[in-house]
């Protein structure tokens, strides 16, 4: 039944067979049936570029977190949902301390497979809208998806949520629903992304330290929750681990820069969202897989291949939609190319080598660091960067309609990037994790203007 | 040298027929549920209207070219080439006044700030996201609870001596609070005044993003609306010049680019 869906997302026929009775139990947990899997094999040839073996192999990746989520507490002892960012190190260093540890974000598993594969997420945020997040209340979907995964039944209860406020304040909400709720006990990561306005890119001193403390005071109480220790090898070793899935992404992104652009933007959201909050699998096999891309990548540019015509205007991107890849795809069809996706490459800022030594410290100085955690200023100020870094011709901030902390600051970022850089800004209101909130084909119309805009600015410049 | 402009839009369906660079007929129709159809319909009437049709006419040999614009601008199978309406209306409205800077364009389903620069060319643009406040069909749904027309409703809001406030933006939520409104009392006249009112402050909000430079043109079938032409130049305080037929620019902005794309 799924023999060909496995095979398209880079399984082979003895694994297939191996792993028969997980994904057996899985499906049925999940509630996947023949209809979806006809689904979801569909939209894998019409979204994803399946001709790569890198592609087809984190869609794989994708499936096994799937099965591994459903099948999370029959497998482990100790279950921890994480909100990302500042806890997807710390999860990381409890799953390389225990094998009976599962940790990781249910509804970036949810977002990714249930939406972008199985085009299948509506009901699990509508189960969320039913249990405590309704609609019409500006409720994030992605914190939906993980009300809603445990509602269903497809995410297991966890022994513990470990959050954090830092970027919004709708993580620590929803888990305080889901313990108010099912009584599972929260951690929490206190924020401090209150900020002087043009402080970044310094960071100061006082915020690393009350930030780090923060990360020490939620590690001893993950800890206490756990029973185990979370060694300092661990953790450096989990600081390692992310830092190299992000730098082997970096040669992706480079080669990104040729002309024509050799990949989309819809098959390296698959890899951002793996790499933004990886677990066990993403961490043993994810260096290896993008390892897979870039020498594909690599040949196409060798060739002079693309996904889109050569001298089409370039623009940068905020982030790759979690739920949706028909968003990228439609963004090529008229004619752009997208080289970069602000949220996905690594800017120069943060590749200074860090003053600290104390992981907590060096985990909590590399999130400020990446600006979205740090303040409003420091998130222009990387849309800045990243625009003039890569001399796009403009910039579409597609954000997302229910995202408090995003949906802030799209006109100052407009006008930042006109008044400042010369740069047209199209700002888009759609959403990341939520397909209901916007339509793609009404979208088109503003990037189809968009697009002509920045193609008759090209001509008349050159 | 014959070519078309076909604009299908939510609301209308609009054709522009252009001949050896002349205007010769243009038609409006309502699109109903079938854009082929509304698309074929409105360019046979615009021949008519030209005295250019014959019934052996064949769209696709006809035509020297034909850009489509609009909604529906991918479902029209005679066109030779679809082109967004902010691009159209902005080369209709340079073409008829080649001072426009700004283009205010409310039509059935939404609405547009469009900036220009002098040769025509967007440089800059916003549309209503997601919501009918706004736009056209805020108007119709109002004048439907009203128990007027759409062409009364720009007439009668001039006549209003005390503009009621219509706090809601939502055409739902505009609907029930036009319903209490009336059980207070409020004058027919006073409610229509709030409600061109309310549908003005929202595109005035919204166009700033843009900024409005002279000169100002109103474009799309909103534009008739006298009553929310004089509210629109009260909210941002300038003239606005409202063309002759401000519902068909986007198709003779389609019309003239098809002619430029034989030159």
């Amino acid at each position: 039944m799924y023999t060909e869906l496995f095979k398209l997302c880079g399984f082979e026929a003895e694994e297939i067979e191996k792993e028969k009775p997980r994904i057996d139990k899985a499906f049925k947990i999940v509630g996947i049936g023949i209809e979806d899997i006809e689904r979801a094999e569909d939209r894998i040839k019409k979204y994803f570029d399946i001709e790569l073996i890198g592609v087809r192999k984190v869609l794989g990746i994708w499936l096994k977190q799937l099965i591994d989520l459903a099948l999370a507490r029959e497998e482990r002892k100790s279950l921890v949902y994480i909100c990302f960012p500042p806890a997807a190190r710390h999860g990381l260093a409890a799953m390389l301390t225990s094998e009976e540890v599962y940790c990781h974000s249910p509804e970036i598993v949810i977002d990714v497979v249930l939406g972008q594969i199985f085009g299948k997420i509506d009901p699990i945020l509508e189960a969320a809208e039913e249990h405590g997040m309704p609609p019409g209340l500006a409720m994030c979907s992605l914190n939906q998806a993980r009300l809603g995964a445990i509602v269903n039944g497809i995410a297991p209860i966890p022994n513990v949520t470990l959050t954090s406020g830092q970027f919004c304040d709708q993580s620590p909400k929803t888990d305080e629903l889901l313990h108010e709720v099912y009584g599972i006990p929260n951690i929490f990561v206190d924020a401090c992304i209150d900020s002087p306005w043009d402080e970044y890119p310094e960071i100061s001193l006082r915020r690393v330290q009350y930030y780090a403390g923060e990360l020490t005071r939620a590690r001893e109480k993950l800890q206490d929750a756990l029973g185990f220790e979370i060694s300092e090898e661990a953790r450096t070793e989990a600081i390692r681990g992310y830092a190299k899935l992000w730098w082997a992404m970096q040669q992706v992104w480079e080669l990104n820069r040729n002309d024509p652009v050799p990949i989309s933007q819809a098959d390296l959201g698959l890899f951002y969202w793996m790499i933004a909050c990886p677990e066990r699998r993403a961490l043993q096999d994810g260096p290896q897989i993008i390892g897979t891309l870039a020498r594909e990548v690599k040949q196409r540019v060798d060739e002079g291949r693309g996904v889109i015509e050569k001298g089409a205007p370039r623009v940068a991107w905020m982030a790759s939609h979690a739920t949706d890849p028909s968003i990228p795809r439609m963004f090529e069809e008229v004619g752009l190319a997208i080289p970069v996706s602000v949220f996905g490459w690594i800017s120069p800022i943060e590749m200074v080598k860090s003053k600290f030594t104390a992981p907590d410290e060096r985990i909590a100085e590399a999130e400020l660091r990446f600006g979205f955690y740090h303040s409003t200023s420091a998130a222009i100020f990387r849309f800045k960067e990243i625009c003039k870094a890569w001399d796009v011709d403009g910039l579409l901030d597609a954000y997302s309609f229910s995202c408090r902390a995003s949906s802030f600051y799209p006109l100052m970022i407009k006008r930042a990037m006109e008044q400042e850089l010369g740069i047209p800004v199209l700002a888009l209101e759609c959403d990341l994790y939520d397909t209901r909130d916007y339509s793609t084909e009404a979208l088109r119309t503003r990037v189809e203007t968009f697009a002509e805009m920045l193609r008759a600015k090209k001509v008349a410049k050159e | 040298m014959l070519v078309a402009g076909v604009d299908v839009g939510a609301a209308t369906a609009k054709a522009v027929i252009v001949s050896d660079g002349k205007v010769v007929g243009q038609a409006v129709i309502p699109t109903g549920d079938r854009i082929v159809v509304a698309a074929d319909k409105v360019t046979r009437l615009a021949l008519e209207k030209a005295g250019m049709w014959r019934d052996d006419f064949d769209f696709e040999a006809g035509f020297d070219y034909v850009i489509s614009t609009g909604y529906g601008r991918h479902g029209v199978p005679f066109a030779n080439k679809a082109v967004t309406e902010i691009i159209c209306h902005a080369q209709g409205a340079h073409f008829l006044l080649p001072a426009t800077r700004t283009i205010i364009d409310i039509g059935g389903q939404d609405s547009k700030a469009i900036g220009l620069d002098e040769r025509g060319n967007v440089i800059n643009f916003v549309m209503n996201d997601k919501c009918a406040a706004g736009t056209g069909r805020f108007l119709e749904v109002m004048a439907q609870v009203l128990g007027v027309t759409i062409e009364e409703l720009g007439p009668i809001a001039l006549t209003s001596k005390n503009t009621c406030q219509i706090s809601s933006t939502c055409t739902i939520f505009a609907e029930s609070e036009m319903v209490s409104l009336r059980a207070e009392g409020k004058s027919r006249e006073d409610l229509i005044a709030g409600i061109v009112k309310a549908v003005s402050s929202r595109v005035a909000v919204m166009g700033k993003t843009v900024g409005f430079k002279r000169d100002v043109v109103f474009t799309g079938g909103v534009a008739k609306n006298v009553g929310v032409k004089k509210a629109l130049e009260e909210e941002i305080k300038m003239e606005i010049v409202v063309p002759e037929e401000p519902q068909t620019m986007g198709a003779l902005g389609a019309a003239l680019l098809a002619k430029a794309e034989l030159s």
